[in-house]
Order: structure tokens, then C-alpha cells, then sequence
């Protein structure tokens, strides 16, 4: 099982994912996939914050 | 009334008329010389210098008799008896007070005489005062002899500046904590008694190891016996934090020893502090001068000691107190600084995710912006021939099949012709 980015290395992904968007070297179909990679690695980071907001919000009630 | 000798002429006596041929009694005879003495003598009080040889003294009753002598190399040139009656008795005490010294056999003094005869105990000197002034101007001599020698004899030890003696003993450090102490003094004595009273009995509860050596340190002679002492504690000084010489008592009496040669200069460079308690009440005496302190008594001596470790530990309380104030301020001081972080994380966290999703969102955007599918939306068509994107028309010729795709669905066609 591939192993889960950190929070880091997928922002690293996608600043490299949207240079090669925003550059118009990519034709359509790997601009697809990257697309589609760029938008899933937006979820999983999302994702990440929505878990850490709610571990503050834990660690502020219990304070 | 005190007199010079008188100038006599056997002359001038009025002896008894009587010549050699005719017989007479013994205490004819006798009772003549002492009529003689009588008219010359009596009345007169002469001041003479002489020695003191054997010592008969009866202080129950209150007299005393011993002889006098003068000396001249070692010869005896004159000799006497003396005696000191009731009447004047205590003319020995006061001289013994005075001068510290016991009115003993072999001492050179200024005697108060008035010169008496009788039939039965002959000739008789009657001291009515000892001088305690002409001896104490001895004893101040020899002391400052003493002194010259050590200062003298032992540059390298023992300095004079400024009207003060300056010691190697003086200059030796004392522990911080006095704990192990030698203690020379008297076996028996006040002075020990008064010093392990004292040291014992101290309101702080401090508990002293004391090694005592005790030894005489009074009489003729004692002076051997203190340096001896000296030296025996020297051999294992190390085990020591100090010395500690006492004399109790309170008497002024025999003080000679501690101002004799051996002892003083065995204090001035003693390798560990000396304390001395002496006693003393006409002077400071040499061991006194040498010592690196002097106190008064037995009892001082424990009680400087006392107070010397008592300091040290207020001097630690004060610095253990100091300790607790800083490290309380400090600890104010660390809360106060978490108390600020903490109120700050939360808000401070939030604000970081609220960049990161604005960052997300960002790459979101820039992503969908970029779709095909927008473009397809907008009415274009990306065109295939077998799979491969056509961009330009030299990839294709007339009567190819080629795939359309469009926003929605797809299509095929033929090219009839390019250009």
C-alpha cells in the first residue's frame, strides 16, 4: 500500500502539479491527470486541516 | 623611711667598755652587737638588689623565711637570711600579682630591708616590701629581647611593621567550618573545663571533635612543655582544623612560660591557625602576639569558634533564601510567558489553517481553470486519429478516419480533404 503523503509533501506535489498546469506544455489527457491528481491531493490536505481543527477544538474544551 | 647606707665608723659605736682580756657571757656579748645594730640600723629601710636562694613559706601563719644572695661569676660574694613576718605578708601576693610571676627560688629582686640582730637567731634581713616595678621592668626587658630575637632570627616568619607583629600563623586560613580542634592545656584545669563547657553547651547544637594534649603549662620550665605539645600536634596538623591554647584560672600568676623564645616562635609559623585564651590580665604575651587570635579566656576561645561557624551558616541561609527569591521570580516569570503562548495557540493555529486553506483553494481553482472540458464547453472539439491528438493537418490526409470528442459525446468522420 502506497504510503500517505505528509501534509508537506503533498503541498510540495501541488505547487509542482500547478507549475505544470499553468505552463500549457501538457496536453490534454496528462493535463486531465494531473488535474484530477491536483483536486485529490486538495481533498486529502483538507482533509488533514479538518482533522487538526477539530483536535483544537478537543484540546481548547479540555483546557 | 628608706636611707642610704649609713657611712659608720667603728669609732662612733658606743660599744660597751670592755677589752678583749676580760671574760663575758655569750649574751653579753651578743646583746652588745645587737644594741649595736639597734643604734645604727634601726629606723633605716635600705633597697637591695639580691637573688632569692631556698624558700621556707608558711601561709597558714603567715610568714616567711628564706635567704638571699648575691652572686658575682657564680661565686657567692654575700649571703643573708631573710624574712618577711605577718605584718607585711602580703607584700607577696601584691608582688605576685603584679608581676605574674610566683615569688620563688633564683629571682633577682628589689627588696624593701630593714636590717635586724638578735642574741638567739643572729643576723636577720626584715622585708617589709618586695618592688614589683624593678621586676616588671625585667620581665618588659626580657620580653622585648624575646622579641627582637624572633623578629631577628626569623625575618621569613615573623615581621614588625607599624607597631604590630605580623606571623605566617596570621596569615593561615581558617576553615569555613571549625570541626576538628587540638586542644593544649592543663590536665584538670579551669581553663579545661571552661572551654569544653562552653564549646559543648553552644545554643546551636554544633558538635566538635576536640583532641586534647594536655600538659603542664604553668612553672618553671613550662615553656618546654608547651612547645613540646606544639610539636606533637604539628606532626599530625592535618587532622586539624585548628589549635586551640588555653590557660584558665583568671590568676596573673605564671604567665612566663607563654612569653618565652620556643613557644612563640612555634606559634608564628604553625602551618594550621592557633587560637590562644590565655588569660592574661597585665599584658599580651608573646604566644599572644604570635597566635593567628588571641581571645581572653578558655571560654572565649569555644565561644569564637562558635561564632566563626555560626556565620558561616547564616551566610549559608542567606545565600539558600537568595536561591528561593530568584527561583521564584523566575518561575513567575515562566508562567507568565506560558500563560501568554497559551492564550495566543488557539487563535494563532486557526489562522494557520485558515492560509492553508486558502492555499488549497488556490491550487483548486488554478486546477479547474485549466479543465479541457471548459474549453470543450465553449464549443471546440479535440480531434484523434487512432488515439493520437491531431494538432496539425500534416497528421492527417484526405479519406482518414478520425475521432471527434466533444463537451458531450463523440463522433467520427472522414477527412475529404486538408489544407
Amino acid at each position: 500500500m502506497k504510503k500517505q503523503p505528509t501534509y508537506t509533501e503533498a503541498l510540495e506535489e501541488l505547487e509542482k502539479l500547478s507549475e505544470e498546469i499553468e505552463s500549457g506544455h501538457a496536453d490534454p489527457d496528462t493535463l486531465l491527470v494531473k488535474i484530477k491528481r491536483t483536486l485529490e491531493l486538495v481533498k486529502y490536505c483538507r482533509e488533514k486541516l479538518r482533522e487538526t481543527e477539530a483536535e483544537l477544538g478537543k484540546m481548547k474544551a479540555s483546557e | 623611711m628608706l636611707t642610704q647606707f649609713p657611712k659608720t665608723n667603728l669609732t662612733e659605736l658606743h660599744l660597751p667598755k670592755m677589752t678583749p682580756a676580760k671574760q663575758i657571757t655569750l649574751s653579753q656579748l651578743l646583746g652588745a652587737v645587737e644594741q649595736t645594730f639597734e643604734e645604727i640600723f634601726s629606723g633605716h629601710i635600705f633597697m637591695v638588689i639580691a637573688e632569692t636562694g631556698d624558700i621556707k613559706n608558711y601561709p597558714d601563719r603567715q610568714y616567711c623565711f628564706f635567704s638571699l644572695i648575691e652572686k658575682q661569676n657564680g661565686e657567692t660574694v654575700a649571703k643573708a637570711d631573710a624574712v618577711i613576718w605577718r605584718s607585711h605578708y602580703q607584700t607577696i601576693s601584691k608582688f605576685e600579682r603584679a608581676t605574674g610571676k610566683r615569688f620563688e627560688k633564683n629571682m633577682q629582686i628589689l627588696l624593701h630591708i630593714e636590717v635586724t640582730y638578735h642574741a638567739v637567731y643572729g643576723l636577720r634581713l626584715r622585708v617589709v616590701d618586695i618592688d614589683e616595678k624593678y621586676t616588671l621592668g625585667q620581665i618588659e626587658q626580657e620580653r622585648q629581647r624575646v622579641l627582637e630575637n624572633l623578629v631577628n632570627l626569623h625575618p621569613d616568619i615573623i615581621q614588625f611593621r607599624q607597631g604590630e607583629y605580623f606571623t605566617s600563623n596570621k596569615k593561615c586560613r581558617l576553615p569555613e567550618v571549625i570541626k576538628n580542634i587540638a586542644l593544649i592545656t592543663a590536665p584538670d584545669s579551669d581553663g579545661l573545663r571552661d572551654f569544653m563547657h562552653e564549646l559543648e553547651t553552644n545554643d546551636y547544637a554544633y558538635t566538635f571533635r576536640v583532641t586534647q594534649f594536655l600538659t603542664r603549662i604553668q612553672g618553671k620550665g613550662a615553656e618546654l612543655d608547651i612547645t613540646q605539645a606544639l610539636e606533637q600536634v604539628k606532626k599530625s596538623a592535618h587532622k586539624f582544623d585548628i589549635v586551640v591554647l588555653v590557660r584558665g584560672g583568671g590568676s596573673g600568676l605564671d604567665l612566663g612560660p607563654f612569653d618565652t623564645y620556643e613557644p612563640g616562635f612555634c606559634i608564628a609559623g604553625f602551618p594550621i591557625p592557633v587560637i590562644t585564651g590565655i588569660g592574661h590580665e597585665r599584658n599580651i604575651s608573646i604566644a599572644d602576639l604570635m597566635s593567628h587570635t588571641r581571645v581572653k579566656t578558655p571560654t572565649k576561645a569555644a565561644s569564637f569558634i562558635i561564632e566563626h561557624n555560626c556565620s558561616f551558616e547564616e551566610n549559608i541561609l542567606g545565600i539558600s533564601e537568595e536561591i528561593m527569591e530568584n527561583a521564584n521570580r523566575h518561575l513567575q516569570s515562566w508562567k507568565m510567558q506560558l500563560e501568554k503562548i497559551s492564550s495566543n495557540i488557539f487563535p494563532s493555529a486557526r489562522h494557520a489553517l485558515m492560509i492553508q486553506d486558502n492555499v488549497l483553494m488556490r491550487f483548486e481553482q488554478n486546477a479547474k481553470a485549466n479543465d479541457p472540458q471548459r474549453i470543450l464547453a465553449r464549443g471546440y472539439s479535440l480531434v484523434r486519429k487512432n488515439g493520437i491528438l491531431i494538432k496539425n493537418s500534416e497528421q492527417i490526409a484526405a479519406g482518414d478516419l478520425i475521432q471527434l470528442q466533444m463537451a458531450t459525446g463523440n463522433a467520427e468522420a472522414t477527412i475529404t480533404a486538408t489544407s
